[in-house]
């Protein structure tokens, strides 16, 4: 069976006065469906390590193939829009925009029809049933409670369907009751639509909700579970 | 296009982004700005243009066909000096296009043509070519085809204009003031009258108050011996000619209104109203009144025995009341107005035809004095025009010509201008305005003098002439020195100095008229292919406005200028757009976490690139929006405009000289589409700049500051 993310010998160091590496020969296989979440303290390079497998960053060395794409070879921003989606710690909703708008975002990029009959749309309005927002959804964003927030990003996250998603601290900023609603929200939406998920917290029991458990130590990934 | 949405979602004003609100504002005023004084700077510069190409080809046609060195040495020129039936005379080209003969050389009866005579030109039938009548049919063809408005020959010479400026400062029809009379000499060039100029009536400047008076002074005195060398004496029109005289002039003249020439006015008693009373003076003499003059002041004579009261009219009889004292006054004593009176007048006909000195002309009239309407007729005594409405145009030829130039109505299109014929029989001559300035009225008499060679001498011949008005003659080679006369004269100067003529070339032509100056390339080409078919082509030279000599320098002027001003226009847009630049680096660097995000979800460099090079292009486009109402409100208020800046500076504004009597009010299309086409493209340029740099951000170092 071929692994939906692979990334081998992963190597990203940061230049500066005094070069420092932060991921060091990381190999990492995701099959379709899988969750895997990936632990390590603050400053150890996983946020790092996520953008790398989430094509924001390239590595210095090493190859990620992501869906059969090479990331160095292929456009990531197809990558980025086709295949993942991305939900944040700090939630990075467009203030501008109401939440309907925001979640459609990621159809608007890919040049998606987004009018009220077409399939983006009724999918936006699907997901944000889902997550329970669609009372919302003409509201913009910058009132909605740090728990609808990141709700909202798994409902943008989930907009143009993807193959993976990538969560970087998904109930960081949250509270437990928030942080149980949003977890249990995430793996559901991966486990049911068949997504792989890759997430990276300092949450242990987040952590133990997922298929495997790898941790990040010196640049380095053990899997631990 | 969610760039745009995007864009537009970051142009809108918010209070958070207090400073990007304020600065795109103040870009979007900028360009406004730029834009209106731009627009408005190049839409006056253009129409400034037009109306110089407009006064350029009104007089002098924008199209020209002038003989060639061949034609001049054709056998088809020459033969009618050597032909009886040409009265061995040159023909010019209107002489050519009317004649009978294209050969009139008859051998039986005419000398043997001389050897250096050029060949025969013959067409296929073996007959001679007529290069003008072939010439007149390609241009008649033209003609009813609508392409142009009509076509002239013209013919050019020179005499010496010697005019008699006789002026007095007694009023109308009177012999009371003093007169003088003083010489005008001018060499001038004299061009044939253009009747068939459909701009020329435009040109013609209409008779002013002053001319008019001055007509009808003329039209009762007249100079004596004005031919000879000998001081000339001024001599009162015989009241036999009188109405003869006068007739042209009140026939045509539309007279409004007149006013008394001097104050103290002796008012005819009808027309003092029956029971109104009116504030006078009474003069007088052993007790008895002598004179009244109506004032309402009192008298401040001393010397005077005089009585202040009030003139009143009853039964037809006129009582003056002084001091509650009643005295009936003489028919016969004079009676005065102390002001000026300013009457509505109605002419009567009937008494023009018999008039046989000023006190036969009736002139119905209305007027007000010390607040009370006068009403009647009185007699034309010491009154001048103080207001009329000459005719200078006719519908049909009028019952009796007006001594200034006029037209008349040939078709629904075409108008045919007139020089008339005075009294005298002299034949009226058109001067440029200049003569105007330098205190010459329609009018004044002289003569053309030029000179013919006899057998035995050169001697000094005289053509009689007279004013019949001004034109405006624009930009023409002579400038002020070119009168345009009947070509009766232009010829007879002409074939009197064959010996010793100008440039021959330059001496005679066709002239071509139509308005829109945007075709004058092709028709030019057109006419030179079908000269070139019918195989005249050697014959005629066409020319347009762009290629005399005297209008080459102007129009590249104009070109020039033009080029200047557009570089002047792009580098001021430029400038104005790049506050552009300043404000979207200043956006990109609020929206770095948007555009983070945006990236993480996909969105390409470009479409990143594109938002902000959006952002540039609504700015530009709104402020050439805005920038263009207000160019159009001001070219729409422009006169109003150039008012109020006159009555700031205390002087005009703009010389009339230069800009003409308005500047133009409206707004150049190719100065709009230059605008619109330039600054939303230069705005992108710009915008351009912080959008490459907005592109180049990467996500994961924003998303992670952020």
């Amino acid at each position: 069976m071929t692994p939906l993310l692979s990334a081998k010998n992963i190597h990203m160091a940061y230049c500066g006065v005094k070069p420092v590496e932060v991921i060091k020969d990381v190999s990492i296989e995701a099959f379709k469906g899988e969750t895997i979440a990936i632990t390590g303290k603050s400053g150890s390079g996983k946020s790092t390590l996520l953008n790398i497998l989430g094509t924001l960053e390239h590595p210095t060395s090493g190859k990620v193939t992501l869906c059969g794409y090479d990331t160095q070879g292929s456009s990531s921003s197809i990558i980025r829009n086709k295949h993942i989606g991305f939900i944040f710690q700090s939630f990075h909703l467009l203030d501008d925009f109401s939440l309907l708008d925001n979640v459609l975002m990621p159809a608007k990029i890919g040049r998606k029809q987004v009018g009220s009959n077409s399939e983006s749309y009724k999918r936006a309005l699907f997901l944000l049933e889902e997550v329970g927002l669609s009372e919302q959804i003409h509201c913009p964003t910058k009132i909605l409670s740090g728990g609808e927030k990141q709700r909202a990003c798994l409902a943008r996250a989930l907009c143009n369907d993807p193959d993976l998603i990538f969560a970087d601290e998904p109930t960081g900023n949250l509270d437990s009751v928030n942080t149980d609603i949003v977890a249990s929200l995430l793996i559901k939406s991966a486990k049911e639509g068949g997504k792989t998920l890759i997430l990276v917290t300092h949450d242990e029991d987040l952590a133990k909700m997922c298929d495997k458990t790898f941790h990040l130590k010196d640049g380095f990934l053990h899997r631990i579970r | 296009m969610f760039e745009l949405s995007v864009a537009l979602k970051y142009l809108v004003p918010k209070k958070k982004q207090l400073s990007v609100t304020l600065i795109a504002s103040m870009s979007v005023g900028v360009i406004s700005l730029v834009v209106w004084l731009v627009l408005v700077f190049l839409s006056v510069t253009e129409g400034m243009e037009k109306n110089w190409l407009k006064k350029l080809t009104d007089l002098n046609a924008p199209l020209k066909i002038t003989p060639t060195k061949k034609y001049f040495s054709s056998y088809y020129y020459n033969v009618d000096s050597v032909s009886e039936n040409s009265n061995f005379q040159n023909k010019t080209i209107g002489e050519k296009a009317v004649s009978c003969f294209t050969d009139p050389y008859d051998d039986t009866q005419d000398c043997e043509l001389p050897l250096h005579f050029s060949q025969k030109d013959l067409t296929t039938d073996g007959t001679l070519k007529d290069p003008v009548k072939i010439a007149y049919e390609i241009l008649q063809g033209l003609k009813d085809q609508k392409e142009i408005q009509g076509f002239q020959d013209f013919e050019m010479s020179g005499a010496l204009l010697k005019l008699q400026l006789l002026r007095t400062d007694s009023p109308l029809f009177t012999a009371r003031g003093s007169e003088s009379i003083n010489f005008l000499s001018q060499v001038a060039y004299i061009s044939s009258f253009p009747s068939e100029n459909p701009a020329l009536p435009s040109l013609i400047i209409p008779p002013s108050i002053k001319d008019i008076n001055h007509l009808l002074y003329l039209a009762s005195n007249d100079l004596e011996g004005n031919r000879g060398e000998g001081a000339p004496s001024i001599k009162r029109t015989a009241s036999s000619d009188f109405a003869a005289k006068i007739s042209p002039i009140l026939e045509n003249a539309g007279l409004t209104s007149v006013k008394t020439a001097l104050p103290f006015w002796k008012m005819p008693t009808s027309l003092l109203p029956e029971g109104a009373q009116f504030s006078a003076i009474g003069y007088l003499n052993r007790s008895s009144i002598t004179q009244i003059v109506l004032s309402e002041k009192k008298s401040q004579d001393p010397s005077q025995e005089t009585i202040t009261g009030m003139l009143k009219k009853e039964n037809g009889l006129l009582y003056f009341t002084s001091d509650g004292k009643k005295h009936l006054t003489q028919n016969t004593t004079p009676i005065y107005s102390e002001e000026i009176l300013h009457f509505l007048v109605n002419i009567d006909k009937s008494s023009l035809e018999t008039a046989q000195n000023g006190n036969d002309l009736l002139l119905r009239v209305k007027t007000k004095l010390q607040g009370q309407n006068l009403e009647g007729t009185i007699s034309w005594n010491a009154l001048e025009v103080e207001s009329c409405n000459p005719e200078i145009s006719f519908a049909s030829p009028p019952s009796i010509n007006p001594l200034w130039t006029y037209s008349t109505q040939k078709s629904a299109e075409a108008a045919t201008s007139l020089l008339p014929v005075n009294y005298q029989k002299e034949s009226g001559i058109l001067l440029p305005k200049g003569f105007q300035d330098n205190g010459v009225l329609i009018g004044d008499r002289g003569y053309l003098a030029y000179t013919a060679s006899s057998t035995s001498s050169i001697q000094e011949q005289r053509l009689p002439v007279y004013v019949a008005g001004f034109y405006d003659p624009g930009i023409m080679s002579v400038g002020n020195k070119c009168l345009l006369a009947p070509r009766e004269i232009t010829r007879a100067i002409n074939a009197a100095n064959t010996s010793h003529s100008f440039d021959k070339i330059a001496l005679n032509g066709l002239q071509v008229w139509f308005s829109d100056l945007s075709k004058t390339d092709r028709l030019k080409k057109e006419i030179q292919t079908a000269f070139e078919k019918k195989g005249i082509d050697g014959y005629w030279e066409v020319s347009s406005y762009k290629d005399y000599d005297f209008a080459k320098e102007l129009l590249q002027q104009f070109q020039s200028d033009k080029y200047l001003f557009s570089l002047i226009a792009i580098i001021i847009i430029t400038v104005a757009c790049c506050n552009i630049i300043s404000l979207l680096v200043l956006l990109v660097n609020d929206r770095k976490k948007e555009i983070g995000i945006l990236l993480s979800m996909g969105a390409r460099p470009q479409s990143i690139a594109l938002i902000f090079g959006s952002c540039g292009v609504v700015m530009g486009t709104l402020g050439c929006i805005i920038g263009c109402l207000a160019a159009y409100l001001t070219m729409h208020n422009i006169d109003g405009l150039v008012h109020l800046l006159s009555s700031m500076q205390g002087h005009d504004a703009f010389s009339a000289v230069f800009y003409g009597s308005s500047l133009p009010s409206t707004l150049s299309p190719s100065s709009v589409f230059f605008v619109i086409f330039s600054t939303p493209i230069l705005a992108l340029i710009a915008g351009l700049i912080p959008a490459i740099k907005a592109c180049g951000l990467k996500p994961s170092s924003i998303l992670r500051s952020e």
